[in-house]
């Protein structure tokens, strides 16, 4: 993994805005009605290719593919394996009118699969359940996306050559492109087991370790074609206020503590220093009053075997968080990736704000250790010329970052 | 004006979402349309306790009503002011102005959508431009003394039993006035400014005589440079200037120490990197002859610009209320985050010169699309409160 050695280097944690085709691809494919995979596949070749060329103009030095393949983050492997299956939820939320205009909950999300922890109430999420008028609880479910994908079967690969399709179209886009490094997300383990409840393997224990020994096929992949492999882990923090809402601080750190652990054996032949792991509160606009504070979590998350670890730092609920490295210590070797870009809003961040917020990271934990990263993904940004300002402001911050912290 | 001598005082700067049933009766009067007057007054009233307790509650100590019987912070004009009718947009003349500035040029499909999802509620510009544009066509004088009287007295009537620590009212600039709706009375753009300064300084002077603060609203100040994109930085300070003028000339015998000046960039979120910058304009806002200055802090294309009172300092007696939380992200920020800022700006021009404050009005206009949810500013204003305790505890320990 490429450090900041003379400069401070740039990436973000992985969705872009989709081209609208794919968009629409996307949309009927979630419906479960016909698409045209073959012209979705044409047009993924032409837009990776451009996704990474544009990353590179504006300045970000760990590029990746803008996950237009995937359908999301998470729900992207229901796609690739198979043991799992569609299932109509109990319960859904539905999103009130304004917070889908603003983009609060988006209506995609309102299906969202979850997990449920036994004896645990079901939440949504709770800063957005507080609120009547955000969110209302409609009962059953009357829309199409209020399905939820349980393991109801033996984990395993259905169709890994999406992996491999993948792989490829990210290796030929950036043979041409020539990025500082290249990254690749995939869903952790902890997230796997949050998404998706178990009804097949006989107890937790055992589906974690299904999950884990399924995943790794892929984690592997991505590292072994040469890139940073991301994992993508909110499950550590936004998990507090959602899945496992019912759980006391002490409850939820176990958790996580266990899913740490599976995560480290699901990344036990891969080098810790072509890993990143990627921690948020959840991506969306919400009130996000009931976060769980990092310093409650981040002893486990430093746990993980990995070099690299991407946290939420510049949103208005985290901005203060950086505070707490006065007093951690980072880990010899490890890089802390801290968002300095908050993709919740649409504000372009001016970048000496950036800077700033890149210079008091590197003056705690040392300018070597820091990339600095954006919040969480831009997909949802309505335009992508705006997830490109953002980036551009902050390529523009660290170089204005470099200068303060290389200076005589 | 209270100052922060012993803790740092909180406020906001003025318009919070009206209550669902205001909102029609305010469009109808807005729209100059026959309404059920008595029940606008009661509601009102009703709302401005309402209003008044919920800030008291938050822990808010510069209170105010909530900007409640007005339409948006500039919609009052036809209603108070004679001289001033609704007609069609002159030819050139665009009726929504920010669709010519830099902005909307350079972020054509973010603009397109951010009308798109803002429709079903009221819109962006509330249904402004689609009856006309208000427009000076006669003299301009004030006749909304009975209409302040009752602001007033629905504020009185909240406020007393109530704990606050000052109370203020919102009320438009001249400058903003003369340079938002065209003129085709006066001769010159000065005569017009001139008759607007006199006129607004009736409402301006009973406000301050009913004992509150007045505070004078005027975003075009700083926003200026964003609508006009043939126009230099030097060009936008010399108009600048001339407004800074105008300002004065209405508050010219109205002590500083009872007025404050809000300045803003733009209700709504977007990309925003065309704002003239602060340390361009400071000089010139700091020449507005007001005891305080309410201005953008808290979002991320001005939260670093607390940087300027590095090298500008602060006239005597006078007190910054930067904005430290955001009127356009539903994120609550975080109180230690909103001490932090507090602090920023304590530790550069003086702990007793600094009151915390938001970047802009949550409701700027009511018959419009607001980006924050009504039921996030309560929250917002309570990690305001609990940001300023946590801020005071660092300064006066």
């Amino acid at each position: 993994m490429k450090r900041s050695t003379d400069r401070i280097l740039t990436t973000h944690t992985g969705s872009l805005p989709l081209p609208a085709l794919i968009r629409q691809a996307f949309a009927a494919k979630r419906r479960g009605e016909e698409y045209d995979q073959a012209a979705i596949d044409a047009a993924l070749t032409t837009a990776i290719g451009e996704v990474v060329r544009r990353q590179i103009e504006v300045g970000v030095d760990i590029i990746g593919d803008g996950e237009l393949s995937k359908t999301s983050w998470n729900d992207y492997v229901v796609h690739r394996l198979s043991g799992l299956e569609r299932k109509p939820r109990s319960r859904a939320w539905s999103a009130e009118p304004w917070s889908v205009a603003r983009g609060i909950l988006r209506p995609r999300e309102t299906g969202m699969a979850r997990v449920d922890i036994e004896g645990a109430p079901r939440h949504y999420r709770t800063d957005i359940a507080e609120f009547h008028d955000l969110a209302r609880n409609l009962g059953d479910s009357h829309d199409n996306d209020g399905m939820a994908y349980v393991c109801r079967g033996p984990l395993g690969w259905r169709d890994f050559a999406q992996v491999e399709t993948d792989i490829a179209r990210l290796t030929a886009a950036v043979s041409v492109s020539q990025p500082h490094d290249v990254f690749m997300s995939a869903l952790s383990p902890g997230c796997f087991v949050r998404f998706f409840r178990n009804e097949y393997y006989p107890n937790e224990e055992t589906y974690m370790q299904a999950v884990a020994d399924t995943m790794r096929r892929e984690y592997q992949a991505i590292a072994d074609a040469g890139f940073v492999l991301q994992l993508d882990c909110p499950d550590l923090a936004s998990g507090a206020n959602t899945d496992y809402a019912g759980l006391s601080v002490k409850q939820f750190r176990k958790v996580i503590e266990r899913h740490v652990e599976y995560l480290n054996y699901a990344l036990k032949t891969i080098p810790p220093e072509q890993v990143r792991i990627h921690v948020c509160w959840g991506n969306y606009e919400g009130p996000h009053h009931r976060d769980i504070a990092l310093r409650d979590v981040i002893d486990i998350v430093l746990k993980a075997n990995v070099t690299g670890i991407t946290i939420e730092s510049a949103n208005p609920r985290h901005g203060h968080e950086w505070k707490n490295w006065q007093e951690l210590k980072l880990p010899d070797g490890k890089i802390l990736f801290p968002g300095v870009i908050d993709d919740t809003t649409y504000f372009v961040e001016h970048p000496e704000l950036v800077a700033e917020r890149i210079v008091r990271f590197a003056k705690l934990v040392g300018k070597e250790n820091v990339i600095a990263c954006t919040d969480c993904g831009l997909r949802h940004l309505p335009d992508a010329s705006l997830a490109f300002a953002k980036l551009y402001a902050l390529a523009e911050g660290a170089r204005l970052a470099t200068g303060e912290l290389w200076r005589g | 004006m209270k100052r922060s001598t012993e803790r740092i005082l909180t406020t906001h700067v003025g318009s919070l979402a009206r209550a669902d049933s205001l909102i029609p009766l305010l469009r109808l009067r807005e729209n100059g349309q026959p309404y059920d007057r008595e029940e606008l007054v009661k509601q009102v009233r009703e709302a401005v306790t309402d209003v008044v307790r919920k800030q008291g509650e938050a822990g808010i100590d510069i209170v105010t009503d909530g900007e409640q019987g007005k339409a948006s912070f500039f919609g009052y004009i036809i209603e108070r002011f004679s001289g001033f009718e609704r007609k069609p947009a002159a030819p050139g003349r665009a009726p929504r102005p920010r669709a010519a500035g830099r902005e909307y040029i350079s972020f054509p499909d973010y603009y397109a959508w951010s009308e798109r999802i803002a429709e079903p509620f009221g819109g962006r510009s509330g249904g402004r431009g689609q009856g006309g544009v208000d427009t000076c066509t006669g003299p301009v004088s004030y006749r909304g003394h009975e209409a302040v009287h009752t602001d007033i007295d629905n504020l009185k009537a909240a406020v007393k039993g109530q704990a606050h620590e000052d109370v203020f009212v919102p009320a438009i600039a001249s400058s903003y006035v003369a340079s938002t709706f065209a003129n085709e009375y006066y001769r010159t753009h000065e005569d017009y400014e001139q008759a607007v300064s006199d006129a607004v300084r009736e409402e301006y002077k009973a406000i301050v005589d009913a004992g509150f603060i007045l505070q004078i609203d005027d975003p075009r100040l700083v926003s200026y440079y964003m609508m006009n994109p043939e126009l230099s930085v030097e060009d936008c300070r010399k108009w600048a200037e001339k407004r800074v003028e105008g300002i004065n000339y209405s508050i010219r015998d109205i002590p500083p120490e009872k007025i404050r000046f809000h300045t803003c960039y733009s209700i709504d979120v977007g990309p925003r990197i065309h704002e003239m910058a602060l340390k361009d304009i400071v000089d010139i806002i700091l020449k507005i002859n007001a005891g305080a200055y309410s201005f953008e802090a808290a979002n991320p294309r001005h939260e670093h610009e607390y940087h300027v009172f590095e090298r500008v300092k602060l006239p005597d007696g006078k007190i910054l209320i930067p904005g430290v939380i955001s009127h356009t992200t539903n994120l609550v920020e975080h109180p230690e985050l909103v001490a932090e800022r507090i602090l920023r700006f304590a530790k550069l021009v003086g702990r007793e010169n600094v009151i915390a404050g938001a970047d802009c009005g949550f409701a700027a206009s009511a018959l419009r699309f607001n980006d924050t949810h009504p039921s996030v500013a309560w929250l917002k204003f309570a990690a305001l409160a609990e940001g300023a305790r946590l801020a005071s505890a660092e300064l006066w320990k």
